[in-house]
């Protein structure tokens, strides 16, 4: 037997609502995040990536000198770990957003991609604070940023499509099995290694630069650094000399189209499932 | 006028109806292994899943007109709230159909996406983005919120701070709001103290002569009565009909009393064989003047209590009835051995209880029968709401019960 749920609505549609409810979501993420600190939440979404970045840069520089001869490898490493912190922030938050909304879903109705697209909004604040950060240590080092740098909306705009996919899918699968949380944490550390963040990939060894750079996250990151600070970084173009070089900047796209419908396809049945 | 304009085309407001429902079917698949863990999927292998099927809603089929107030009501689990979700869509139906035909207010429950960590002026905006409305729309209407919830000192403490009561007041203020011409509203009325119920009252009476459509759910027969236009009965996810505000209270009472007597029923079966010849209470019921059974007094009526009771070892023994209001409140009760009443120790007793006046106020009560040794320590058998009435109320007395009373000059 069929079912319908047919809905006569007004035209023009009620998005301009759905746009209202997405912001308050967003800010309300992202305010919560830091209640109850004693820091003031802006301080602290600067304190991560900062320490990270700290640590990183002592270790690299001081203790093994992997960057010692490498040029501008702070604000190098800092791009680096400020884009993955993002997509390592969004993605955990992504996955857990329609569980930890559960009281909404079973009670309320609205398309409920706008939940996980909050939160990486959410996340997405960070971000851009964040690049503050790297601005303000762009002033410090003395560099002037490339006449590229505009260019960073496009990389943002890919890490963005492949952050949020990532979301969907897992947001949908973390209903389902709650181990993902603990899967999810794994292939993120195997990522993290997998991509040129803390060490420059021109110390890869060249027969398996072609395969790193076919991970997305190897090219927003390398891209990323092109553009902002120096066209000699090795970007994926630099490296894949074939139609192959097109997988990178497809499976953002890909991810997104795939992640999306298979959440949309779940959402139906998530009031029911949480 | 307005209402045309909301509306996507003249056809549609011309069938009259806000929402259809045709043989609409909910069944829940509950998982008897729930599997949320990779151990327990590998433990399962590829056997399927066993599930429960539990049929919500039964074939059912409703139309709720243009600019009513449709209530829906019946015992827990009967199928109220899931109807209401389905109709919200945030349930999709197994089978059947359902269309809404205008603007449908997606609030289900009060305070719904309140977050404790804000503050109430924070909770406002983001309680009203989840109801649709527009930052701006609130920003317009805020004082007129603020002191609908009578809450402007408190604006700027956090919702943790706040009591249940004050909660619930903000969030009918921001609910209320809602640009909606068709409202679902979810046992609201349950909390709240008696002034601010009766300003909730005020704002349906306002959407009723506005000509917006409330689907109301309740098991409070006293609100029910006072607003609806016609009353959906449910049953364990069948309607038993829908009924006019008075014929439904009965209904209820008859529904509710149906229950009962099955659980008595069914009592013996669970009960070890020990306890096989223990004193029991065979039935209840309740006696107008004529001696028939009732569900429906008029208040001041006097009526009986009729105990059957069995006691197969004649042992000596003492009854009690207690009244209660729908809510649980204790009204009143008694027993035999503060009466100093002798109990026949007969195999098979029949104790008559007669109150003179039943002067309790508008609304659906329950009897409670208990059984007990010489003394209340030992007891025997504790029967909770054995059987309900509704007991009706034209004089225009409140409170929760009847002082005698004359008023005097002088």
């Amino acid at each position: 037997m069929s079912s319908t749920l047919k809905r006569v609505a007004l035209p023009g549609g009620p998005s301009p609502a759905y746009m209202n409810l997405l912001r308050e979501l967003a800010v309300t993420d992202y305010k919560v995040k830091y209640q109850g600190s004693i820091l003031s939440g802006y301080v602290w979404s600067f304190a991560r990536p900062l320490l990270l970045f700290g640590v990183l840069y002592f270790v690299f520089t001081r203790v093994i000198k992997l960057g010692a001869g490498v040029p501008d490898y702070a604000l190098s490493l800092l791009i680096g770990v400020v884009l993955w912190t993002y997509f390592l922030d969004a993605t955990v938050r992504g996955m857990t957003s329609i569980v930890e909304r559960g009281d909404l879903i079973r009670k309320v109705y609205f398309p409920r991609a706008i939940i996980v697209i909050a939160s990486s909004v959410s996340s997405g604040i960070t971000l851009a604070l964040n690049f503050v950060v790297v601005a303000v240590f762009f002033v410090a080092s003395g560099v002037t940023p490339r006449l590229t740098a505009p260019l960073i909306i496009l990389v943002l705009i890919e890490l963005y499509a492949l952050t949020l996919g990532c979301s969907f899918l897992l947001a949908a699968l973390y209903v389902r099995l709650r181990d993902f949380r603990h899967i999810w944490e794994l292939g993120l550390q195997l990522l993290f290694y997998a991509s040129p963040i803390i060490y420059p990939l021109s110390f890869v060894p060249e027969r398996y630069r072609g395969l790193l750079s076919l991970n997305p996250i190897a090219q927003i990151v390398q891209d990323a650094r092109k553009v902002l600070l120096s066209s000699s970084t090795l970007s994926t173009i630099d490296i894949i000399h074939s139609p192959l070089v097109v997988v990178p900047y497809a499976i953002p796209v890909i991810v997104l189209l795939v992640g999306y419908f298979y959440f949309d396809a779940a959402a139906a049945e998530f009031a029911e499932q949480i | 006028m307005q209402l045309l304009q909301s509306l996507p085309n003249r056809s549609d407001l011309a069938s009259e109806i806000a929402i259809t429902t045709e043989n609409l079917t909910k069944v829940f698949r509950v998982p008897t292994e729930r599997t949320t863990s990779l151990k327990q999927l590998a433990e399962r292998g590829f056997r399927r899943t066993r599930f429960r099927r539990f049929e919500a809603l039964h074939e059912l089929s409703i139309e709720v007109q243009r600019g009513e107030f449709f209530s829906v009501i019946g015992p827990n689990g009967s199928g109220k709230s899931t109807l209401l979700k389905i109709m919200a869509g945030i349930y999709r139906p197994t089978s059947g159909r359902v269309v809404v035909v205008g603007r449908l207010s997606p609030f289900i429950e009060l305070g719904v996406g309140f977050n404790a960590e804000l503050t109430a002026r924070e909770n406002i905006f983001l309680s009203g983005a989840i109801l649709g409305l527009q930052r701006s729309l609130i920003a317009e209407r805020f004082d007129d919120i603020v002191a609908f919830a009578e809450l402007e000192d408190f604006l700027d403490q956090k919702l943790k701070n706040y009591s249940s009561g004050m909660l619930v007041r903000l969030a009918f203020s921001v609910a209320i709001q809602a640009h909606a011409d068709i409202l679902l509203v979810d046992e609201v009325l349950a909390v709240g103290d008696a002034g601010f119920q009766e300003k909730c009252f005020e704002v349906f009476r306002r959407f009723k002569a506005e000509g917006r459509t409330i689907v109301f759910v309740s098991h409070d027969m006293a609100s029910v009565q006072e607003f609806s236009d016609r009353v959906l009965l449910l049953d364990r996810g069948r309607a038993r009909g829908v009924f006019s505000p008075a014929a439904a209270a009965v209904e209820y009472s008859k529904l509710n009393e149906e229950h009962a007597n099955s659980l008595l029923r069914n009592a013996p079966e669970t009960a070890s064989s020990a306890d096989a010849d223990r004193p029991h209470i065979a039935s209840v019921q309740v006696l107008d003047a004529d001696g028939k059974p009732t569900h429906a007094i008029q208040r001041g009526q006097g009526v009986t209590v009729k105990l059957r009771i069995s006691n197969p070892r004649r042992q000596p023994i003492n009854a009690g009835v207690g009244v209660y209001r729908d809510d649980g409140l204790y009204m009143f009760g008694t027993n035999t051995i503060v009466t100093h009443t002798s109990v026949p120790t007969d195999a098979e007793i029949v104790l008559n209880l007669d109150y003179e006046y039943m002067d309790l106020h508008n609304g659906t009560y329950w009897l409670s029968a208990g059984l007990f040794g010489a003394r209340l320590a030992v007891t025997f058998e504790m029967r909770e709401r054995v059987y309900s009435f509704h007991v009706g109320q034209s004089d225009g007395f409140e409170g929760v019960m009847y002082l005698p009373h004359k008023w005097r000059s002088g």
